[in-house]
């Protein structure tokens, strides 16, 4: 009975260690990468002409009028009043964006080599994006957690949208996972994230982007942000 | 001399008369419907208001409690007045700009409008003459009039703008003089907004994701809008 509860707590303190440490750990980096996706609607239900269709006429001809009477219509002193209007063709406006940049003491420790990546994707088929970025943490620390998600599902500003587990993925250092793991969604995750690896000193990981979305998606350009956060 | 004039009416007359006897009688024609149509080429107007909440300006993108947003110098300072100017940045960090630009649009046209949004160029360092790519350093999102309040944060999903295909005058990068640019009547592919309504406002925050390899010093943009009638 005895051995029996030794290896209940054993068990326990297992499980349980890398929670409490990762609960102890504090946060040192994060970052986000932004993924744009643009959805290419899928061709399905399109129904393609049969294959001995010919040209198509169109033919027109006006009604009620034989062709015997040949009238010529002559349109004399027409007068539009009104002042004469300035229209326009198109009107813009401008706006200047400015911002003074500083180097970040900390950007060093946790950075990605793109700050966005653009996927090209067709609504219901999968598309794969080897190493569509990298991800480096960059310390002598012996024992860090990096804990990855995303921070909202895909949204194109006009109200379509698609869940951000349609995108997976397949981040590793040196060899690839078996399989690509759907991202998990902050927002829709209970505001916590995914625990990527824990490791130590300076690791680079290569992230493989799956983007399945549904076949329904709507045409559009849709966005997301990955963000990676540093513990230890 | 009174005489003389009413002579010479009268010869008139009788002039008038013999001519009109001598012109054929007009036929009696068939008649048909003339429908006539035209084009009418659109008027458009807009108007672009940056900073135009109170409230607006710059914020750290973070999870969780917001931090208080602030702005730089040339933003401001009231509500409606100044440019977006995020202030001081760190490389390597995201931020958002809240209440950035306000864009009202009226057409006569029935079919309503697009509306496209481009870069001038792309982010220009005046300090060192580099430039980060604007399509992955700077976004924009959907915001709100300030009622109900704009709930984003420097993670809100965003669209990138572009720099723009079109020619631009003045050339850039020239901070002094807002820029116009002309399409060629080839406009971008994507609008930022497309209304089916003649009458729109739009809201927009803006999203600046400093890169990690941004080196330091003071940079900026021109973002032109542009509205075409459908």
């Amino acid at each position: 009975m005895k051995k029996f509860k030794a290896a209940i707590v054993a068990f326990a303190v297992l499980v349980l260690m890398p929670i409490v440490v990762q609960a102890l750990q504090t946060q040192r980096g994060q970052i986000g990468v932004t993924i744009i996706i643009n959805v290419t609607p899928n061709p399905l239900g399109i129904a393609a002409p049969p294959s001995g269709a010919g040209a198509i006429v169109a033919k027109a001809s006006l009604r009620g009028a034989p062709s015997s009477v040949s009238r010529v219509f002559e349109a004399q002193q027409l007068h539009f009043t009104g002042g004469a209007s300035v229209v326009a063709q198109n009107v813009q406006r401008g706006v200047k964006v400015e911002a003074s940049i500083a180097p970040n003491p900390t950007a060093t420790l946790l950075y990605s080599d793109q700050n966005a990546v653009v996927v090209n994707a067709e609504a219901g088929v999968a598309t794969v994006v080897p190493c569509a970025y990298h991800v480096t943490v960059h310390t002598t620390v012996t024992s860090w957690s990096l804990d990855h998600g995303l921070s909202n599902d895909f949204s194109d500003g006009s109200g379509d949208s698609f869940l951000g587990g349609s995108v997976a993925n397949n981040s590793y250092v040196a060899t690839p996972r078996p399989t690509a793991t759907p991202f998990t969604v902050y927002a829709d995750n209970g505001h916590t994230w995914n625990l990527l690896q824990t490791n130590s000193g300076i690791q680079t990981y290569c992230v493989d982007l799956t983007v399945n979305m549904p076949i329904s998606t709507p045409q559009g350009t849709y966005s997301s942000n990955a963000i990676y956060t540093l513990f230890y | 001399m009174r005489r003389h004039v009413l002579g010479l009416m009268g010869m008139a007359l009788t002039l008038t008369a013999f001519v009109s006897a001598l012109l054929p009688a007009k036929a009696a024609g068939p008649t048909a419907q003339t429908t006539v149509k035209w084009n009418a080429q659109a008027l458009v107007s807009m108007s672009l208001t940056p900073n135009y909440f109170a409230g607006f300006g710059q914020v750290k993108a973070v999870f969780g409690t917001q931090p208080a947003p602030t702005h730089g110098p040339n933003a401001g300072p009231a509500a409606g007045q100044g440019d977006i100017d995020f202030g001081n940045l760190l490389s390597g960090t995201n931020y958002i700009y809240k209440y950035a630009a306000h864009i009202n649009v009226s057409t006569n046209d029935a079919s309503g409008f697009k509306l496209y949004g481009e870069g001038a160029a792309n982010f220009y360092n005046t300090t060192d003459s580099s430039s980060q790519p604007i399509a992955s350093t700077l976004f924009y999102t959907n915001s709100t009039s300030g009622a109900p309040a704009d709930g984003n944060t420097g993670f809100s999903p965003g669209l990138p703008f572009q720099n723009t295909s079109g020619v631009v005058t003045p050339a850039q990068p020239n901070p002094a003089a807002t820029p116009s640019i002309n399409y060629g009547g080839s406009y971008p592919s994507s609008p930022v907004a497309t209304s089916i309504a003649s009458v729109a406002d739009f809201y927009y925050d803006y999203l600046l994701k400093v890169p990690a390899t941004a080196t330091p010093g003071q940079y900026f943009v021109w973002i032109v809008y542009t509205v075409v009638p459908q």
